[in-house]
């Protein structure tokens, strides 16, 4: 073995060696560090927390609407979303047996899902959302079956639920499938009831579970949706609802027919109806008819698929149409009102001194104007000029006013602008240029309401400043908006747009309204107990197609409105309904619109708290209420109800009376008859057959009647000139004895 | 202080050597195998109560036997997550490991008493050996398909790393017989070392191995310049080196590989879903670390991210729980290590001593410089073990056992001191 001592040079270059290496590689290496761990830090920070951490959505609750006394319309129920996580699906064939699957039960397309599950790398895929929890549970059996529970995921979402159905269906709205509002309030607020999302983020391993031993999860809480309380009271739209929808059958309105109930005081919608409607839990149904009509169509080849599919769209889009606020119509004598406010207002006429004459037409620049009296109304006061609807009176008022003047109120009425409504899609009136207006006979035909639209919110916004002392107001819809913990947002206020018209121009022209509904050819819109201001309208459609139409068929397209208002002396709502395209042979706004609103009014004013304040004339015509008989002897009541005007029926023998009909408090005409049953051993009802009373007066449908054995109820006024019109039992069915039949009667006299 | 300053100085704490060492290394010379009493001079020495006994480098242990407890530590933080999914678990490694690390120390501690200069006249045979069983493990199945880098007896365990010491120890032993003079030549400074390296280089990258290659010819390089090899051959070599690869480059598609490397190395989230898959995941794991680190335990990336966390890219783990501050404390205790390393190396008296030291500290050097800068993209890609961190049996006992070969020569220095 050799002993020898390192050299020199061996030790320098020893040392050479180790310095290299230490000074120039370990410092590189603290340099990359350096670089890594300091300066680029948040670069590797984002990637990493790219493929660390897992984010999944918390769908926020979208918030209820309610109405304004607190009812629920529309609220969130429990769904689940089915989403895949594409990390966890294994291969291409796993994939497919997800999309085929989950297509199935979902009948979502396949190949979409498919490429979800392609979609390598991610967490969150949505497949399908809302979907109820017993089709969440058939998939996750699905799931469990075939081993995918880490492939195919379920997630809470929620699912809009409208608690009545087709009701407010056109003010509501609806929402899509990702619960984001698509018309109506849903879609004008959506913003406050949507709320936020939040989302849950957790660490996972590169397999996609949970790190083991390391529970990273962090929750960004959304926020939950605002709840939007309405100023529509659900009980008096369902009176609109109700009795709208009877009169767009019965008239066989084409065009849908709208009603609005408006709070005068502070612009508060308290109703608005439009029909037909839809469903918004189930916004795509279309009218059952009409698709029958066209599978048919279909069927006969008379039209093809696309024009099918076209049809169906169509369908769709008009029902989820508010025709109240995104139809622009001919307003037709309603309009009347705003003229004579301005007449009233510039001093043009006095209601009573003034006299026109009214020969049944007016020849302005060689044109022939008509009046709906052809044979003309004579010599009449501006008042009576209102209670006839007479367009002569208004053309002259129209000329007195000129037409800037005219244009001028119309334009502080609102009708050149929208109104502000805070829903969504109002529409802009079509109105005449200052150049068109200036021509005499396009003012004249003007003053009463025809050759220019308004929307049907416009029109009742006017009527409201008209009645309410002259002030115009900002309709709208919504009265509150509530947070999810319970503090307010928003309230809305009143909010007043410009005085009109003075105070006592406005109770000036609400005595005369009161006079249409008084003292007019019919007494359609009068209610007894009640003083109540309306007026009719019956407008042309004047659309280049409509007009064309005319032509060929003869028919003249036509809309039927009333507006009335009540109480006069201190209006507490207004009620506008128009119904579109009647297939009736009349149809005068007086006959057709006015005595739908006399309903709706007759069950509101009620609620409403108003109670009827009958004059003598009317108490005599009152309904009287059956007493309570039973167990009393015999004698007693006979004696009771001879007292009362009521006739009686006897069955049986026995002293005591055991059962009665009709039974107590029901409300029957004078003269009506009540059936008595003495014997405990007969008590079967006796069975008569109910007469026809259709067309009858009042007197004489009451007379049949108690002939018959049964007695009368009378929706609608009895005053002279009214017939009846329907009658419910129909006639010919069999009914026990003493049965009360609702007769309704209503006047084919028209007041334009 | 100039460098030759610091030479002087390193060089004053030599003493001349004394006339029992010469006794003992003309005693040894007799005899084909040393007797156990130059075996183990130390021991012998305690026992007989002569002033024989060497006291080993402390400072070199409580450095080793520090690293070595922070790289426990870390292996069971980092191996924590992949141990539980792949062997339910958590303790698989470490428990392992610390056997192992066990059995290391107690290698390390009973070679350190052993009489490194035995390795003297075992050169021969141990690179014979090392040779024989790199065409062994050339010869046998391969593992993975393709990788003859394994000889599968007891826990299987790499020719290569047999190797890497083989040269050492040879190289040693060469320059020590040639003298100063001979270095200088071609004949015996150059030629006789690139057959040796070119057949153990050559036999490894064939397995293939390119990382052991790289340390095997790295070594050998330093262990030549160092032992005089003139500058003119590395220069000359370094040239032929480059000629070689530009024709390869252009004539042939072999290099397309280390190409495609190469790119992945310059934008290492080039192709995250293959090739540069572990880099990535490396590096955003050291650069989520930031300056302080998620804190020990706390890595993100141990959960299947990285691959392999417990084996070659453990360092990124550390990185990652321990953050810059962290990396940087191990790297400077690594390089503390190897820096007493070299000073054993340089005070030892004996050619050889100091030379086999140097090997052994230049080897380690190596090691630590191109795991991290592999685990950190400063340079590409390949697959090189963290020593005293990553996981393995039959490396944590040779770098333990190297460890104890350095402890010997500072033992044996020391011992002539006194």
């Amino acid at each position: 073995m050799i002993k020898k001592a390192p050299t020199k040079g061996m030790r320098r270059r020893m040392l050479l060696a180790v310095s290299a290496i230490l000074f120039i590689g370990f410092s590189a290496v603290i340099v990359q560090l350096f670089i890594l761990q300091v300066l680029d830090t948040e670069f590797y920070q984002q990637r990493a927390s790219g493929q660390q951490l897992r984010s999944t959505p918390i769908r926020a609750d979208r918030g209820s609407i309610l109405d304004r006394n607190g009812n629920v319309l529309a609220k969130s129920t429990t769904a689940v979303e089915i989403y895949v996580e594409p990390v966890s699906v294994e291969d291409e064939e796993e994939g497919r047996l997800i999309a085929q699957g989950l297509s199935e039960i979902l009948g979502v397309d396949e190949e979409t899902v498919f490429q979800k599950t392609q979609n390598t790398g991610s967490y969150f895929e949505s497949i399908k959302r809302q979907v109820e929890p017993d089709v969440a549970e058939q998939v996750r059996q699905f799931a469990v079956d075939n081993e995918l529970t880490g492939a195919i995921r379920f997630g809470e979402d929620s699912k809009r639920y409208y608690t009545n159905g087709a009701f407010l269906s056109t003010v509501l709205g609806f929402v899509g499938v990702d619960n984001q509002g698509l018309y109506g309030v849903e879609a004008y607020y959506d913003d406050y009831l949507a709320g936020t999302e939040g989302k849950i983020v957790s660490a996972k391993n590169a397999i996609g579970t949970e790190m083991k031993s390391y529970n990273y999860e962090k929750i960004y809480e959304g926020e939950q949706g605002a709840d939007i309380v309405l100023t529509i009271d659900e009980v008096i739209q369902h009176y609109l609802e109700k009795h709208l929808e009877t009169a767009v059958v019965d008239d066989i309105v084409l065009e849908r027919g709208v009603a609005i109930a408006m709070d005068p005081n502070t612009g508060e919608i308290l109703g608005m109806a439009v029909k037909g409607d839809f469903d918004p839990n189930n916004p795509y149904a279309i009218d059952e008819n009409i698709t029958l009509q066209l599978d048919e169509q279909l069927l006969k080849h008379e039209i093809t698929e696309e024009e099918y599919n076209q049809a169906v769209q169509d369908a769709r889009q008009t029902q989820w149409r508010n025709k109240a606020v995104s139809d622009p119509y001919e307003p037709g004598s309603v309009f009347k009102v705003f003229t004579a406010a301005a007449a009233l207002e510039e001093q043009v006429a006095d209601p009573d001194e003034s006299y026109f004459d009214c020969i049944g037409y007016t020849t302005i620049n060689g044109v022939k104007i008509h009046c709906n009296k052809t044979t003309g109304h004579g010599s009449q006061t501006f008042r009576e000029g209102l209670v006839h609807s007479c367009n002569p009176v208004f053309m002259e008022l129209g000329r007195r006013l000129g037409w800037e003047t005219w244009q001028s109120y119309s334009k502080a009425f609102g009708f050149f602008d929208k109104t502000g409504i805070d829903l969504p899609g109002e529409a802009a009136p079509i109105q005449h240029s200052d150049a068109s207006l200036s021509n005499p006979v396009a003012l004249a035909n003007a003053s009463f309401g025809q050759t220019f639209k308004v929307t049907p919110i416009q029109m009742i916004t006017g009527l409201s400043a008209v009645v309410n002392g002259g002030t115009l107001l900002e309709p709208h819809i919504v009265k509150q908006i509530v947070a999810a913990d319970g503090t307010i947002i928003k309230n809305v206020e009143r909010t007043e747009v410009r005085q009109v018209l003075s105070k006592e121009n406005s109770a000036v022209l609400r005595d005369m309204l009161e006079s249409v509904v008084a003292d007019g050819e019919n007494k359609n819109g009068y209610l007894p107990g009640y003083r109540l201001g309306g007026k009719s309208g019956t407008s042309e459609k004047l659309d280049p197609e409509k007009i064309a139409q005319e032509e060929e068929t003869g028919e003249t397209a036509r809309i039927a409105s009333y507006m009335e208002f009540g109480p006069v002396d201190d209006p507490q709502i207004v009620i506008l309904v128009l119904l579109d395209e009647p297939q009736t042979d009349s149809k005068y706004g007086s006959v057709l619109a006015a005595p739908v609103v006399q309903r709706m009014m007759n069950d509101i004013l009620p609620y409403l708290g108003i109670e009827p304040q009958y004059t003598e004339e009317e108490k005599a015509q009152l309904d009287i209420q059956v007493p309570y008989l039973r167990s009393g002897s015999v004698d007693v009541a006979k004696a009771e109800l001879e007292e009362l005007g009521l006739q009686y029926r006897i069955f049986g023998d026995g002293g005591t009376v055991i059962k009665q009909v009709p039974s107590a408090g029901d409300p029957v005409r004078a003269g009506g008859v009540v059936i008595l049953y003495t014997e405990a051993e007969d008590l079967e009802d006796r069975m008569g057959t109910v007469p026809n009373i259709i067309g009858s007066t009042p007197k004489q449908a009451n007379r049949w009647i108690t002939e018959y054995g049964f007695n009368m109820k009378v929706v609608g006024s009895t005053e002279a000139g009214m017939l009846a019109q329907n009658q419910t039992p129909a006639a010919g069915e069999e009914a026990p004895l003493g049965t009360v039949i609702t007769v309704e009667f209503s006047s084919e006299a028209n007041a334009g | 202080m100039k460098p030759s300053d610091l030479l002087k100085n390193i060089g004053t704490k030599r003493r001349p050597s004394s006339g029992r060492t010469e006794a003992a290394r003309s005693s040894g010379s007799a005899r084909l195998l040393p007797s156990r009493r130059t075996v183990f001079p130390t021991l012998y020495a305690a026992r007989s109560g002569s002033r024989r006994t060497g006291s080993l480098d402390i400072t070199f242990l409580v450095l080793v036997l520090i690293i070595l407890t922070i790289g426990l530590v870390m292996l069971f933080s980092a191996s924590y997550a992949f141990a539980y999914y792949n062997y339910g678990d958590s303790f698989y490694h470490i428990k392992r490991q610390a056997l192992w690390a066990v059995l290391g120390v107690v290698a390390m501690i009973i070679i350190s008493h052993i009489n490194y200069r035995i390795l003297f006249r075992l050169a021969v045979p141990l690179l014979a050996g090392s040779t024989f069983l790199l065409i062994l493990a050339l010869i046998l199945p391969a593992r993975r398909g393709r990788y003859h880098r394994w000889i599968d007896i007891g826990p299987g365990f790499q020719p290569s790393e047999i190797a890497k010491f083989a040269i050492i120890v040879m190289f040693a032993v060469m320059i020590v017989r040639y003298g100063k003079k001979r270095m200088a030549t071609f004949r015996y400074g150059v030629a006789p070392f690139m057959v040796i390296l070119g057949v153990t280089a050559g036999l490894i990258v064939i397995e293939p191995h390119l990382s052991a290659t790289i340390i095997v010819i790295g070594l050998g390089l330093l262990m030549m310049f160092i032992g005089g090899t003139k500058w003119r051959w590395f220069a000359l070599g370094g040239a032929a080196i480059v000629a070689i690869l530009v024709m390869l480059l252009l004539f042939t598609d072999i290099l397309s590989h280390a190409w495609t490397r190469l790119e992945g190395w310059l934008d290492p989230f080039s192709d995250v879903q293959n090739t540069t898959f572990q880099t990535a995941q490396s590096l955003m794991a050291i650069g989520s670390g930031g300056l302080m680190g998620l804190g020990l335990g706390g890595s993100r990336q141990k959960y299947l991210y990285v691959p392999e966390p417990q084996n070659d890219f453990i360092f990124a783990i550390v990185c990652e729980e321990l953050g810059f501050i962290g990396a940087v404390i191990i790297i400077l205790l690594f390089a503390l290590l190897i820096w007493r390393g070299f000073l054993i190396a340089m005070r030892c008296n004996d050619q050889f001593g100091s030379l086999l030291a140097i090997g052994l500290v230049l080897q380690l050097a190596l090691q630590v410089f191109l795991n991290i800068a592999v685990v950190t993209n400063t340079i590409p890609n390949t697959g090189i073990g963290l020593p005293f961190f990553s996981y393995g049996g039959t490396s944590m006992l040779m770098t333990m056992g190297q460890m104890g070969l350095i402890l010997s020569v500072s033992r044996y220095s020391s011992l002539e001191k006194s």
